[in-house]
């Protein structure tokens, strides 16, 4: 029997994008640094990522000077939030479905 | 290219949750900032007390409550900068401690001015704030130890209400102190130590 279930958001849907949204779930805001070093990723790298997340409105990113050195700061917002959500429940549905031995 | 498979995805999601799941940032501050700081409040209190200075008693009380509120302000901006995120659990319990503070400053310092209660009911109030913060601590950092704290805090106020001889009260409270904050913050410093590798 073949099932279908809802696509997963291509956005989220990616190593290093779900990395930086399930981390700054757990977090009220979270730094660049601070990012770069639980996901294991280059600046540039992370860089690319944090701005395709931004594009779509589901991060908000702050950048102001601490001590004269730049500092970005990164938080989740509720788009985000949403997003991920629908995600997981839609991860969930299709992992069901594989337990279940349907063919997706 | 960076797309992964929906068990990947599952993968990703449960290692980034084990990894600030396995930081204990919480390193005990608080019990320790409020042990050292009511246990000289009650030495001034005491020597007031002698001295019969009892009008400059609330402004002790309110000197470490400012004292703490500024101490408390300091660490969980320096916390922040040193660990670059600021995570809920920690956001929660410094909220509970700060909360605790402006209560203090209240039952030690606004009340007793306004004549609500006798001095020595302070204490009684004071270690059923204490309870409170304790508690909630436990309950967000999922030990036991500092929610038995708090509910030994709890029992002590009773004890701090009706023991009337000076030494076997004053026994009571820094006994409690001892237990209940100076020891925990103590390890739970240790904790954060071994758990964060440090």
């Amino acid at each position: 029997m073949e099932s279908k279930f809802a696509e997963l958001d291509s956005v989220i849907h990616s190593r290093v994008r779900l990395a930086i949204i399930i981390l700054l779930l757990q977090s009220e805001t979270a730094d660049f640094t601070f990012l770069k070093k639980e996901i294991g990723v280059s600046d540039g790298n992370l860089s690319t990522h944090l701005r395709k997340l931004e594009e779509t409105k589901y991060i908000k990113v702050q950048k102001r000077f601490e001590h004269r050195k730049p500092k970005t700061t990164i938080s989740l917002t509720d788009k985000g939030r949403e997003a991920l959500n629908e995600y997981t429940k839609n991860l969930e549905e299709y992992l069901r479905l594989v337990s279940e031995g349907k063919k997706l | 290219m960076d797309q992964i498979t929906n068990e990947q995805a599952l993968e990703v999601i449960k290692e980034m949750i084990e990894r600030t799941k396995r930081k204990q940032n919480y390193t005990g501050f608080y019990h320790l900032l409020w042990g050292v700081l009511i246990s000289i409040a009650i030495v001034v209190m005491y020597i007031l007390h002698e001295a019969q200075l009892y009008h400059l008693i609330g402004y002790s009380w309110a000197f470490f409550c400012i004292g703490g509120a500024i101490a408390s302000v300091i660490y969980s901006k320096r916390t922040y900068e040193k660990q670059g995120s600021i995570q809920y659990p920690d956001l929660g319990i410094s909220s509970i401690w700060i909360g605790l503070m402006i209560a203090m400053f209240f039952v030690a310092f606004v009340f007793p001015i306004l004549k609500a209660y006798e001095w020595y009911i302070v204490y009684a109030m004071v270690s059923l704030l204490l309870g409170a913060a304790n508690f909630s601590t436990g309950i967000l950092l999922k030990q036991k130890m500092p929610i038995i704290n708090g509910i030994l805090w709890w029992i002590g106020s009773i004890f701090l209400l009706i023991l009337e001889n000076q030494v076997a009260f004053m026994s009571v409270f820094v006994l409690l102190l001892i237990v209940n904050n100076i020891i925990p913050g103590i390890y739970l410093c240790g904790l954060a130590r071994k758990q964060n590798g440090k």
